[in-house]
């Protein structure tokens, strides 16, 4: 139980008289300083039963979402809390997801005793929520309690593994959910062509014949058993967004001419940090084209400021050659970054797509101006997984590109 | 901050503090300097100004209406309730009676000393009891935590 400024005040006040009554020998004083602290006493008590009163006679009504719940993908929670009428009594609820969920504290405020907001688990398993957070509070006190009971926390639910999403196939089309039990990528027999190294390109492909020729180090493209079709991915962008329109239509240009090409093409859908869909060698153009649509606003993000790899490690060797203002706390947390072995579900995600597309090469098409932390990442599975990627953006969209992996090639829409 | 509604009772507050300095004043102005000094000082600490400020100033009056006669003082802390607790009804009714009653055990005890020994005792008590009483709530309330 805290108290407020209106129960400093009154405390004062009852000290300064009660230190006047003991000088001055003042009954009047005394009778101050008693009226004063049994006001205290008696509000204090009447706020704890109020609030008791309250907290027992609440009961939670919670809706997770529609359908099964996977890990790394956005789910409402829709919660519906009920009460006794307290009067005189300021309440506050707000929801506990469980600790493994990523949410937005402040949408899981609940205005009049329900609400919706979102969120995200990140852990498979059986996981229930912890309750609901009651903040009361009146002139003189106030509190916070976690309501665990069962009548507050609600059952548990299930989240399921991210690789456990099903796909449903398209009429017409046998892909989809086949998984391809290859290892490996397969690197082709020939060359397709060259270009200059970039930061991140595997060592074992530089042309050491053109570097020595043009004194500039190149790298071979080789050739793969699936050509140079790409891998199609499309960050969704949500409505408002410039260029946004653009971006949908240069993806089903994209799509359209790989389906007219090769007769099939191979699709990754995300929004932000999630992965929404993946079609594999989707040969029906209809489908694929009534995936291309703006996303709902989700205020939840995942990924915050994510960099690539690459440069968290060209950063630590300027800390340690001294060429940036030298702090060891800094050096310590790029260390412990760049050694972290853990990946998020979004990582485990383009990682499994990349590793079954095959595709050597991997376009992105997005209109992502804020956070451009999935395309950092991306970058990096591009890179381990040794794909060409090539991120487009429409001309409108210029701020990320400095935030951007230096990997990827970037091309306007 | 509202300096509008400290300045009036500060203006008070100075002019009785050079009244205490003339020799031969009596009790109750030396009570009005050091209530409404600190009311003073509570309201630019916790912000709240005028309200405090109104608190410091009715007990300032009750003070001075009991130095005169005590029935008087004692009937005035109801007042004070009104203008502390708000609106609320049953907060109002509650106050209002603990405010008095207590008000009135100087009227049983006259002995300026046990009663404030008392009221030390009683206090720590009572907020003793309380503290245990939300430490039980709360535990009876959180029970059942989940994963």
């Amino acid at each position: 139980m805290q108290t407020t400024p209106w129960t400093g005040g009154c405390t004062i006040v009852t000290i300064v008289l009660g230190v006047l009554a003991l000088y001055l020998d003042s009954l009047a004083a005394v009778a101050g300083a008693m009226g004063l602290t049994a006001l205290l006493c008696g509000q204090a008590g009447l706020f704890l039963y109020r609030t008791a009163r309250y907290a027992d006679g609440l009961q939670v009504e919670r809706s997770v979402g529609k359908g099964p719940v996977c890990v790394g993908m956005p789910v409402e929670v829709s919660v519906r809390a009920t009460a006794p009428a307290v009067p005189g009594l300021l309440v506050r609820l707000t929801d506990l997801p469980p600790r493994s969920a990523v949410y937005d504290p402040e949408e899981a405020v609940l205005p009049r005793e329900g609400g919706r907001y979102r969120v995200r688990f990140i852990i498979p398993g059986e996981v229930g929520f912890r309750g609901l957070l009651l903040e009361t509070g009146d002139r003189f006190f106030s509190t916070k309690i976690v309501c665990a009971s069962s009548g507050c926390a609600g059952e548990k639910i299930t989240v399921y593994p991210a690789a456990s999403r099903i796909s449903e196939p398209t009429p017409g089309s046998d892909a989809g959910t086949r998984e391809l039990d290859r290892m490996g990528i397969p690197r082709g027999e020939g060359v397709s062509g060259f270009r200059p190294f970039r930061r991140g390109d595997d060592a074992s492909m530089v042309d050491w014949k053109l570097t020595a020729k043009y004194g500039l180090p190149f790298v071979r493209e080789p050739t793969s058993e699936v050509g140079n079709a790409p891998l199609v991915v499309v960050d969704l962008p949500v409505p408002g967004t410039p260029g946004a329109a653009a971006v949908l239509a240069a993806a089903g240009e994209a799509i359209e001419r790989e389906v007219r090409d090769q007769g099939q093409c191979t699709l990754l859908l995300i929004t932000g940090g999630a992965v929404v869909d993946f079609r594999y060698h989707e040969r029906d153009l209809g489908a694929l084209l009534g995936l291309l649509s703006l996303r709902i606003p989700d205020p939840v993000h995942p990924l915050y400021r994510v960099l690539d790899p690459l440069v968290l490690l060209e950063r630590l060797q300027s800390i340690e050659r001294g060429l940036l203002i030298p702090s060891q706390r800094l050096a310590t947390v790029l260390r412990m970054t760049l050694r972290r072995s853990t990946r998020t579900a979004f990582e485990a995600e383009i990682d499994h797509a990349m590793k079954k597309a095959e595709n050597r090469v991997v376009v992105v098409y997005t209109a992502s101006s804020d956070e451009v932390s999935h395309l950092n990442l991306i970058a990096a599975a591009a890179r381990r997984r040794r794909r060409h990627l090539v991120i487009r953006l429409p001309r409108a969209v210029r701020a990320p590109v400095s935030l951007l992996s230096p990997y990827p090639r970037v091309e306007a829409i | 901050m509202q300096w509008r509604q400290i300045a009036v009772p500060g203006a008070v507050s100075a002019a009785a503090g050079a009244a205490s300095l003339v020799p031969g004043t009596s009790p109750g102005i030396t009570i009005t300097v050091v209530v409404l000094g600190a009311g003073i000082a509570g309201a630019a600490w916790t912000g709240f100004g005028g309200s405090c400020l109104l608190l410091c100033l009715g007990e300032t009056i009750a003070v001075g209406l009991g130095t005169a006669s005590l029935v008087p003082g004692v009937l005035f802390q109801p007042a004070i309730t009104g203008r502390v607790c708000g609106s609320d009804r049953t907060s109002l009714v509650l106050a209002g009676s603990t405010i008095t009653m207590a008000a009135a055990g100087v009227l049983v005890f006259s002995n300026t000393l046990f009663l404030l020994l008392a009221l030390t005792v009683l206090s720590i008590c009572i907020a003793l009891g309380l503290m245990g009483f939300d430490a039980r709530m709360g535990q009876r309330v959180s029970a059942g935590g989940a994963t």
